[in-house]
């Protein structure tokens, strides 16, 4: 069942005289881990935006079109309805704390206190939450006395805790280190495989190749490619983009020429796909010396 | 990252366990007893020995007093020194300084002003080191602050820290720009504009980068909020809460007397 | 200019040690990459080299100044230094005047400033935004506009933060091509980065900062020889480097092109 349905979206910002989305369509499957690639000012942001609601609501802009998540039309509830529904996570993790909460579980409480859960309900969401992307044990620090990676940790939990059914991240990683990178990537790995539909505007490729079920790739506030990560990935469309391809998939390009990848075989994106390609390429033409 | 500001000392003394409002009000009114109530020093003297004793009682009295001597002492003493010896009201002279002389008079009003401060300081301490922040803004909150407001009041306390730190990340940007920020008073004033524009603009960024993270997180949903901590009240609390506010009536009324028939 | 640093140790005020022992020479030219974890002692390293910190023993020569003898506007007449963050140091109405700040406090004439302006426009390809408000600009926009006001400043040294977050592949292509411009005038370029791929192509050595300490100073072919020590270092190596290694290439390769020849 289609939990994200975009129709005709065009959006512009006010004071802008060019759209920031331009007609977009799709529809997003429950249960699917689906990546948003584009060059910079390509739309990416936007398009979360409007995923979770927050665009109409609270920009004023100029919106065509329709946009239901969860069944719920964007433009008919505001974004604290949505609140319980949809998660969003945003680059800065340190914007994204309250700042009124002066350790890590009260932080996580700060949403559930709003949304009006039950005293009695809290601790365990809480707790659920925090051991989700591992923060179980400093739920006693102050949130501001965090790693950045911890924070964006921290930041997921607070989201994780109000259960939504859709969780949009907005780059996530950007401003972290690779380990701090890594753990993010994992929880979301986790999250997918317990059922939660994911959309994540993302830089790092190589972690959507391997684990994405599907790529929209924007340019211009356009959607220019959409399907599988093979398929979006080795399209010579997201290089006129602003993204270059993943080395794997340059190096066995550029390997046809020389004679080291069959021009029958499709572009890799993966570590594994590449080795498995250029052996076969190896032992058909050793095989073919020998004969 | 430096930690919060905050002069909280957790504990679970029986001052901890007292409803945040309950210590507001012995605050505000202990402060308007000690400014304003009759007979210059007396109103002050017996609200700060209260609260002395009950931080006493609660084994905070220690801190408290560490805290005021830290904060009031550089104060008290160029207090003396100025009233002491250029008060115009100087009229006993105590102590001859070839052209200065110490007076009675001066000294005299600087020690009121000392005795109010210590115990308008103590008692404020009182709440203050007993109160987790957000207690007392959830407090606020459940007799009918909007909780708008009680962001406002609330977040800053957290918020400053981070402000300090961009702030010299901002100066270090600007110094290997080559802006000379140390220097004469010319120097400083032109070296304040690359430090402050950038400073206005990156919070301009957080603030709108936060208000989004907070919409989805249901600051604004249309349901009733609830809270993880609940704030015990009693029944003599809140009857205390009432004689403290008449009480401080009361004085303030008859302090208003008191300085109509010339005390001060 | 030559850069050393003589065994420097370094503390913050909050107590934990930084830098704890570090000695190296940068020769002229040379294109290199800092990297290690966060907390690892990049920054503050590199913070050392433009005398905005100055170790708390040892010593940073820059050429034939000792970094504690000069101001940190005094330092930028040698190292330019560009920040993370470009909503931390942007302050004018135009890119122009943003990228004549520094080469103007550096006490350049009109006509030279107008000249290294108008030559950093063009390398970070902003020459039509000149007139326009850098706040105007988007992220990656702001971000060139601060690459360019270090160019400006023609600098000897110049030292940049995570140049390439927020950049896209195009605009990282760009990057590349100004430091192999840089690179051919001579000037020395230190890089701190997380982006493994991109140092990998772009960058001659490699130091790897662990726990305040230089744990690793290599090409950036041996580099990556090392995969030990990258595994506890908590780094991951480039695509290129896992790919000609899991090949079974007798040595790594640096970009694409290389590999294929190696493995034909």
């Amino acid at each position: 069942m289609a939990v994200i349905n975009v129709q005709g979206l065009t959006y512009t910002y006010p004071g802008s005289t060019s759209p920031a989305l331009k007609d977009i369509n799709f529809q997003i499957e429950s249960g699917q881990l689906v990546a948003v690639i584009g060059g910079n000012e390509a739309g990416k942001s936007t398009l979360c935006l409007a995923l979770s609601g927050l665009i109409p609501a609270l920009f004023h802009g100029q919106m065509q079109g329709m946009v239901t998540v969860c069944g719920m039309d964007t433009q008919q509830y505001s974004p604290g309805q949505f609140a319980g529904q949809v998660g969003l996570v945003l680059q800065n993790p340190a914007n994204q704390l309250s700042g009124m909460r002066y350790t890590v579980y009260e932080e996580v409480a700060f949403g559930l206190e709003n949304l009006g859960i039950s005293r009695v309900e809290m601790p365990a969401r809480i707790e659920n939450a925090l051991e989700q992307v591992g923060l179980a044990e400093l739920c006693d620090r102050s949130p501001y006395a965090l790693s950045g990676g911890q924070q964006q940790r921290l930041a997921l939990a607070s989201v994780l805790a109000l259960t939504p059914s859709v969780l949009l991240l907005d780059e996530p990683t950007a401003m972290l280190d690779p380990q701090g990178s890594q753990d993010v990537f994992e929880i979301i790995q986790k999250l997918v495989q317990a059922g939660t539909t994911v959309v994540i505007a993302e830089h790092h490729l190589e972690w959507i190749a391997r684990y994405a079920d599907r790529i929209i790739a924007l340019a211009h506030g356009e959607v220019i490619l959409d399907g599988s990560p093979r398929e979006v990935l080795t399209s010579s469309r997201i290089q006129e983009a602003g993204i270059n391809w993943l080395r794997y998939t340059q190096a066995a390009h550029l390997g046809i020429a020389r004679g080291l990848w069959s021009p029958n075989t499709e572009l890799p994106i993966t570590l594994e796909q590449t080795l498995a390609g250029f052996r076969q390429m190896g032992t058909t033409s050793s095989t073919r010396q020998e004969t | 990252m430096p930690t919060t500001p905050t002069l909280y000392l957790p504990g679970t003394s029986y001052l901890h366990r007292l409803h945040p409002l309950s210590k507001l009000v012995f605050s505000l009114a202990s402060a308007v007893i000690i400014f304003g109530g009759p007979g210059g020093w007396v109103s002050a003297f017996f609200p700060g020995l209260f609260a002395m004793l009950l931080l006493w009682r609660a084994g905070l009295v220690g801190e408290v007093t560490r805290t005021i001597l830290r904060l009031l002492t550089p104060f008290a003493v160029v207090l003396f020194l100025i009233h002491g010896f250029v008060n115009p009201q100087n009229q006993t002279i105590l102590l001859r300084l070839g052209p200065v002389a110490l007076g009675q008079e001066g000294l005299n009003f600087a020690s009121l002003i000392v005795i109010r401060l210590t115990a308008a300081l103590t008692a404020s301490l009182l709440l203050m080191v007993s109160t987790h922040p957000s207690d007392l803004i959830q407090s606020l909150v459940e007799i009918g602050l909007p909780h708008r407001l009680a962001y406002l009041l609330g977040s800053p306390l957290l918020m400053l820290p981070q402000m300090v730190a961009r702030v010299q990340v901002i100066q270090s940007v600007q110094q290997a720009r080559g802006l000379e920020t140390q220097g004469n008073f010319f120097q400083r004033v032109r070296a304040l504009f690359p430090l402050v524009a950038p400073l206005v603009f990156s919070v301009l960024v957080d603030v709108e980068d936060r208000s989004l993270a907070l919409e989805v997180r249901g600051f604004n949903a249309p349901n009733q909020k609830t809270s993880l901590t609940e704030l015990v009240d009693t029944r003599e609390q809140r009857a205390a809460r009432w004689i403290m506010i008449v009480l401080a009536g009361f004085l303030l009324i008859a302090g208003i007397g008191w300085r109509m028939h010339g005390g001060h | 200019m030559l850069i050393r640093a003589d065994d420097i140790h370094f503390t913050y005020s909050e107590g934990e040690k930084v830098l704890n022992g570090v000695s190296v020479t940068i020769q002229p030219g040379e294109k290199v990459a800092l990297v290690g974890q966060n907390g690892s002692g990049k920054t503050t390293l590199a913070r050392h080299l433009n005398g905005l910190l100055r170790p708390a023993t040892g010593q940073v020569w820059i050429g034939d100044w000792l970094t504690q003898d000069h101001s940190p506007a005094q330092m930028a007449r040698r190292v330019a230094y560009v920040f993370q963050n470009p909503d931390e140091q942007l302050f004018h109405q135009r890119v122009w005047d943003e990228v004549a700040f520094g080469p103007q406090n550096l006490g350049c004439s009109v006509r030279e400033v107008a000249f290294q302006v108008e030559r950093a426009l063009d390398l970070m390809d902003l020459r039509g935004a000149s007139d326009l408000n850098p706040r105007d600009l988007g992220y990656s926009g702001r971000k060139r506009v601060t690459l360019a006001s270090a160019l400006a400043m023609q600098t000897p040294i110049i030292v940049f933060d995570e140049p390439t977050a927020g950049l896209d592949s195009k605009e990282q292509e760009q990057l590349a091509g100004v430091f192999s411009l840089l690179h051919h005038q001579g000037k020395t370029i230190i890089v701190i980065s997380h982006d493994m791929d991109f140092l990998i192509e772009n960058m001659d050595r490699m130091l790897l900062m662990m726990n305040g300490k230089i744990a690793l100073d290599a090409s950036a072919r041996d580099f990556f020889e090392q995969s030990r020590i990258l595994e506890t270092s908590g780094l991951i190596a480039p695509q290129i480097v896992r790919l000609s290694q899991k090949m079974g290439c007798s040595q790594v390769s640096t970009n694409v092109d290389e590999f294929l020849d190696n493995f034909s």
